[in-house]
């Protein structure tokens, strides 16, 4: 089946697909799976070469349980994701026992003024303090927040209910607000 | 993705959309790597072939080697103690290889 074609399958029946033996199902996955696993593994870890190792390390994952998926349970998406925020979990564990003086600081902490640079300060400082949040608020809100995830989906990932979800949400953005604040007038905006 | 304008954090979230990391290159190589080597299984993860059990579909499985066994000890059986009936059909004066043989199942 050519590529185009495959824009209209959904996930697990490419999954399947490349069970069977479809390559092109695989470069279709890889297309639609690892922008995802990468975005919330980077946000998670804050250092992209890390996330880059999880996002492939989870894809290879998918590729070897392929034969075995079962339809009608989990989504690939939401089941990689649940993968993700594992691995990050044991590299996050591993990191602490690293101690804190190990952890890369941003090159450069003065935001820019430059406007159009303000958006990328904003992502920066979004960041800094998404690495201040405990693991499960941070991972509720990049999951909510910046992936989009609705909250039941965010239930399966994290394997918790959905209410709870919610409270790690709003505890998160509470935190992140406090940690915001005293850059705001720095990072744009006028209050 | 909607966002909300009167939450203070919306254009912080905004911001780390756009700024999302995209797969590079060198990264989706990797993963369609891996998907390749998946697809084409290494062979040490293939099990070796054995040749009892190439023997054993060859002579079509268990039950068929089963049968065998019991054809094989019944003909063993019959050459060593023949029954009477067997001298009669074929018509000819048997020899015992094992004159006491017979002798010895009755004392037990």
């Amino acid at each position: 089946m050519p590529l185009d074609a495959m824009s209209e399958v959904s996930d697990t029946a490419l999954l399947v697909r490349f069970a069977n033996g479809d390559r092109m199902a695989a470069v279709v996955l890889t297309q639609r799976l690892s922008p995802r696993a990468l975005g919330f593994a980077a946000r998670m870890l804050g250092d992209l070469a890390e996330a880059e190792d999880v996002t492939q390390e989870a894809m290879l994952r998918l590729w070897k349980i392929a034969p075995d998926w079962r339809q009608g349970e989990a989504e690939p998406a939401t089941w990689l994701y649940r993968v993700v925020r594992n691995l990050c979990t044991d590299r996050l564990r591993k990191a602490r026992g690293l101690g804190l003086d190990q952890i890369a600081e941003p090159e450069d902490g003065t935001p820019s003024v430059e406007a159009s640079l303000i958006a990328q300060d904003r992502a920066a400082a979004l960041q800094m303090a998404l690495n201040q949040l405990p693991e499960r608020q941070r991972e509720a809100v990049i999951l909510r927040h910046i992936e989009g995830l609705a909250n039941p989906e965010i239930a399966q990932i994290m394997e918790i209910s959905a209410r709870a979800v919610e409270s790690l949400t709003a505890r998160g953005k509470r935190a992140l607000t406090a940690a915001l604040a005293p850059q705001r007038q720095e990072l744009g905006y006028d209050d | 993705m909607t966002t909300d304008k009167n939450d203070p954090l919306s254009g912080f979230f905004e911001a780390a959309r756009a700024d999302a990391p995209q797969p590079s290159d060198a990264l989706q190589m990797r993963i369609l790597a891996d998907a390749d080597c998946t697809l084409a299984k290494p062979a040490s993860e293939v099990k070796p072939r054995h040749w009892v059990r190439d023997l054993l579909q060859g002579l079509g499985g268990w039950p068929a080697v089963a049968g065998l066994a019991t054809a094989t000890v019944a003909g063993v059986w019959i050459g060593i103690s023949p029954p009477a009936l067997v001298d009669t059909l074929i018509g000819v004066q048997t020899v015992e290889y094992l004159p006491g043989f017979n002798a010895l199942l009755e004392e037990g």
